[in-house]
Parts: C-alpha cells; structure tokens; sequence
C-alpha cells in the first residue's frame, strides 16, 4: 500500500467520529438519491467519487481515478433523465469555475455573469443555423466574442468597486437579456432560435441517438471540464494568476509589485467570460434551442452561490458547490414551489456555518 | 551622486494637501531617514515617490531620469521598490508565492536573491509554504522586506519598518537593514523611532506638517536640540 495512503487511513482512525459522521452521511445522501429516482449504479457511482476523492486527496493519480470512475458512469444505466441532468451539472460547473476566475482569484463582484454564458449561446447558435458552421468553430467564436464583451463590460468599470461595480454588472446582465428578447431580427426575440445542428465528429452527429443516448454530449462536456479545470488550475499557478491573487488581496501592495491594475482586471474579465461563452455554445447544441428565458438574473445569482458556497478562489469547491446546488432543483422536483425556499434555506445555514464556503482556499 | 531628487514636491488627496514644498537628496550607497510624528506627511511622500499618488506639482528625477507622474508599474522597473506601511503582505498567499510577487517586474524569481534573502531571514525559508497571514507580526515585516527585495531594487523605500515590533526584532530589522546597504542599495527610511533610524542613517530630514523643517546629517541631528526634545526625549 503507498505511503500516502496509509498515513491517510492513519488520520481516518485518528479522527473516527468525524469521518464516520461524513461517511455516514454520504452513505445518506446516495441513498437519498436513489430514493428520489436516481437510477443506484449513478449513485453508487457518485458515492464512490466521494471516498475516491477522500482517501487519495493527496495522490497524484486522483484526477485519473476520477475521470475513469466519470467515464464509465454513463454505461451504468440506460437511465437518460438523469444523464441529461449530469450534464447540466456539467454546465454549471463550468459557469461557477468561469466566475471564480473573476470574484474568487481577482475578488471582483459579478452579478450579471450569466450574459456571457448567453452570448456563447447566442453566437452559437447563430453561427449554426445562420451559416452551418462546424461547431468546433462556433465553440471558438463563442469564446472570442464572450471575452470581447468581457472587455468591454470591463474597461469603463475599471475604477469601480464594491456597490457600484455590483449595480453596473447586473444592468449589464439585464441589458443581455434584453437584447437577446428584443432585437427580434437577429435573436428571434422571446421565441428564440431552435433547431441548432448538433455538434459533429467526422460526419458523426451528437445529436440524441437511440443507440448513445446523450452519451456523447455526455463526454464532450467532460471533455470541456476537463481542459477548463487543467487550464484554471494552471492560470491560477502562473504569474498572471499570482497578479490576480495579489489585486485581490491588496490592490495597492499589488501596485507598488509593478501589477498593472486595469490590465490585469480587464484579463480577469475577459478570461472568466471566455470560460461563460465555451459553456452557453455547449448549452446551445445540447439544448438544441435558445432563448432569453435561460438568461435571467436568477440563473447569475445561483451561478455566484455555487462560488460562494463551494468556496470562493478555491477550484475544487466550486466544483463541489457547483455539483450540489445545481442538481438541487432535480433532487428536490419532488417539493416543486417549497425547494426554492430549502435552497435559501441551506444558503443562510452555510453562511452562518461554514462562510467561507464548503471546501475553503486553503 | 545623488539617486533620487525630490524638488518642490506638492501631493495629497482631493482637496486635502498633505506634503507641499518638500525637497529631498538621496546619495547613492548611503542610509538616509525621513522623521516626523504622525500626519507629517512621511507616508504620502513615500507614496508619491511609487506613483501611487500622483503628485500635484513638483518633480521627482530618480537616476537622472525624471520619474514624476510615472505610473507605479514603471517605477518598479525602474529599481524603486517599498516596505509599505503596515508591512501589507498579501495573506492568503504563501511566502513564496509572496516573494514570487515581489520578483513580479523580473517576471521569474532571481535565485540568487532569493538564497541572499534565506540567508538574512532563514526562518521565511522554514516557512515558504506558509500563508503569510499565519506569520507573526516580526516574521511578515521580513516578509515584507524580502519581497521589497526581490525586485533587485537600486533604491528600497521603507516606511515605519519598526512600527509594533518588539525591541528584539527591532534590533535584527536594522541589522539586516544595514547588511543590506552594505551589498549596494541605497536606502531611503522613514521613522517614528528616531533614535534607531538615526542611529544607521548617513542623513536625516524632519519633516512637520506636510513640509521638511530640518536637515543635516545624521550625527548633527541626534545632537540638535530640536530634534533632542521632539523626537528623542531627552
Ligand atoms: N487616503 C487618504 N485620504 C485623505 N487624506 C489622507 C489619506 N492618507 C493620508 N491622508 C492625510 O494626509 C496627511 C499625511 O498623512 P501621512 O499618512 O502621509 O502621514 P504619516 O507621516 O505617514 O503619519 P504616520 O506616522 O501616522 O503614518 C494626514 O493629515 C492624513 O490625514
Ligand atoms: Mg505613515
């Protein structure tokens, strides 16, 4: 048995009522998965992620373990309710790390981050329909345009911070909106664009299929996880990323470190778009079909409790936070009107708790 | 030859002047301390030499070049870099990640320095993994002065560097100040602890009120009888 395991089971028997607490309740919710009509191989699955995660936190090969353990999840059941609810956990995930870029590494509020997300969307399914473009291009150009509108939301709030930067942001993300509802001409206004082509590999679409199911969008989002966590992670180890840590933690230290401020936040908003922008072109194709009702300030104001829960600046939170809160309205359909009431609910309980988030920067 | 040549400098915030008229030479190789009690206006000249506060009239030259107006990032890559007041660590990075961010205008960290700064501070090399936050109050002003000096500077500000530390670290601090001159920075001080800076200093300026009132060299003020009763107790 590797060393590292060992000293890890060490800890375990050191601390026996803490982790019994936790292994009870991940035994807990994997039952209370299935309960509200999680097919068991998922939640087996889930469960296993759970232990995987705690026994080899600090092995090398834990993101292998991780991706096979993903990867063989979708052949565990022909269940596709749940595979689509799995991918718009997927989704989601990528938002929040997305927005960490921008409050947890840079701490600079957002509260209209969802209208990158849209543009993505948008310029996807433009792009597609309007010129049949291969999605691999679409993808790229949602990336672009999503941090071109990153710069230029940034660059005249520059100078501002706390409420104002918070005022300017959510109108920023109403004006999104707005557009996509009324430039009827372009955007099909409150009816919004459908029939989007789905994505291809050579000739090969990745549109519902009987025999895969959504199997394949599936694996393309994990494939776009994938390179969102490996290039996050390594943004946040490189000097750029030390730059943003730096604004976050004092601006003016930072200054007088020759840390440019406006071009530093201004690739901080860029970068974090870009990231809202790659996941709405995957929303597009997945959903098949746009419209501003996705938009709304509601969804910005989950994608920025999945930061704050999950824990601000730090990657696996968000990621944590992001996979919980974004199945809770699946997991909950059973409440329907009172789950919205729970979720507030654990939000206050978190901050009051645990306010620097589930799995804290460390 | 002079480093740094401060004339007529003015500055301050919105309507507020906080300095005005205040001239400065800075020798090249030499210790000098600026003295002054609180709200004299120490902190906003250093400020203002950075370029973080823009100044309202006057002129800054720093090696011949005149740096007035220059935005901070410049300043540093010119070879001023500053112990801010309050030490100002950013303390949810790792000492390392602290001293990288100090390296910040070279873009990679000089290993050189690096083993200069282990070697003058080798509790930071225990404590390179560390949060900084988790320092103690003495182990982040050598923090704080380590990252100053990753930056390879020709000119090392430093504002109240002894401010809340204990006597002993206090003493090692100016050690490790006047070790550091000796390598070839010049050092341009500012204190409430006249008697210690003074002490190291080559030169020393008063300042009172947003303006210089006396200067001389450093021996000349620990005997001048004003600077005896205001700022030595005696
Ligand atoms: N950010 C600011 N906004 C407005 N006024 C300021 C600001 N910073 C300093 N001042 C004012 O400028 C004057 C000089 O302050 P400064 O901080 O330069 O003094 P100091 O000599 O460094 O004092 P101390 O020894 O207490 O640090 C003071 O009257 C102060 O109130
Ligand atoms: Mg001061």
């Amino acid at each position: 048995m590797p060393g590292f395991l060992i000293r890890r089971l060490d800890q375990l028997r050191k601390r026996p009522l803490f982790w019994g607490i936790w292994v009870a309740c991940l035994i807990g919710i994997t039952i209370f998965l299935t309960l509200v009509g999680m097919p068991i191989p998922y939640a087996l699955v889930i469960f296993a992620l759970a232990i995987v995660s705690i026994l080899f936190s600090r092995a090398k090969y834990l993101p292998i373990l991780i991706i096979i353990l993903l990867a063989i999840m979708p052949w565990t059941s022909q269940d596709q309710y749940w595979l689509r609810v799995l991918i718009t956990v997927g989704i989601y995930i990528m938002l929040a790390l997305g927005l960490n870029v921008i409050i947890g590494f840079t701490g600079m509020l957002d509260l209209g981050y969802i209208a990158f997300f849209g543009i993505g969307a948008y310029t996807t399914a433009l792009l597609t329909t309007h010129f049949h473009l291969s999605w691999w291009l679409c993808l790229l150009a949602s990336i672009v345009v999503a941090a071109i509108f990153g710069v230029l939301r940034g660059l005249p709030t520059l100078r501002l911070s706390g409420d104002y930067l918070a005022i300017v942001t959510l109108g920023f993300g109403e004006i999104a909106r707005m557009t996509f509802a009324n430039w009827v001409g372009l955007t099909g206004g409150p009816m919004g664009i459908r029939d989007i082509t789905p994505p291809s590999v050579f000739g090969f679409s990745f549109g519902f299929s009987a025999q895969w199911g959504y199997r394949l969008y599936y694996y393309l989002i994990l494939v776009l996880l994938g390179l969102t966590v490996l290039t996050i992670t390594n943004l946040r180890n490189s000097r750029l990323g030390r730059a943003w840590v730096a604004i976050r933690e004092d601006e003016t230290a930072a200054q007088t470190m020759g840390v440019n401020l406006s071009w530093n936040k201004t690739l901080a908003y860029a970068v974090g778009a870009a990231y809202g922008g790659a996941a709405g072109a995957f929303f597009a194709s997945f959903n098949m079909f746009v419209s501003p009702n996705s938009f709304t300030f509601f969804e910005s104001a989950i994608v920025l409790c999945m930061v704050v829960i999950g824990g601000i600046g730090s990657i696996p939170g968000v990621i944590i936070g992001a996979s919980i809160l974004a199945a809770f309205p699946e997991v909950l359909r059973f409440m329907s009107e009172y789950r919205y009431l729970i979720f507030g609910l654990i939000m206050v309980i978190m901050v009051i708790f645990k306010p620097r988030g589930i799995l804290p920067e460390r | 030859m002079s480093i740094l040549e401060v004339t007529d400098l003015k500055a301050g915030y919105g309507n507020i002047i906080a300095i005005d008229d205040v001239h400065l030479t800075v020798d090249e190789g030499d210790i000098v301390t600026v003295i002054g009690a609180n709200g004299a206006g120490k902190t906003t000249t250093l400020m203002t030499i950075c370029g973080v506060v823009k100044p309202i009239s006057g002129r800054i030259t720093f090696m011949g070049k005149d740096i007035t107006g220059l935005s901070p990032e410049k300043i540093v890559k010119m070879g001023i870099s500053q112990v801010p007041e309050g030490r100002r660590i950013f303390p949810r990075m790792s000492v390392y990640e602290n001293l990288q961010m100090g390296a910040f205008p070279h873009k990679e960290i000089d290993n050189d320095t690096l083993n200069w700064i282990f070697s003058l501070f080798p509790v930071l090399k225990e404590r390179k993994n560390q949060k900084g936050g988790t320092l103690s109050g003495g182990e982040q002003q050598m923090l704080a002065i380590s990252r100053a000096l990753m930056a390879k500077p020709h000119l090392l500000l430093l504002d109240e560097p002894s401010l809340g530390l204990a006597p002993k670290y206090v003493e090692l601090i100016f050690d490790v100040l006047k070790e550091i001159n000796k390598k070839g920075t010049t050092i341009f001080l500012v204190e409430q602890n006249a008697h210690m800076a003074l002490n190291i200093a080559d030169k020393g300026y008063v300042m009172e009120t947003g303006r210089i009132v006396l200067h001389d060299t450093a021996n000349a003020l620990l005997n001048n009888k004003m600077v005896k009763s205001a700022y030595l107790g005696e």
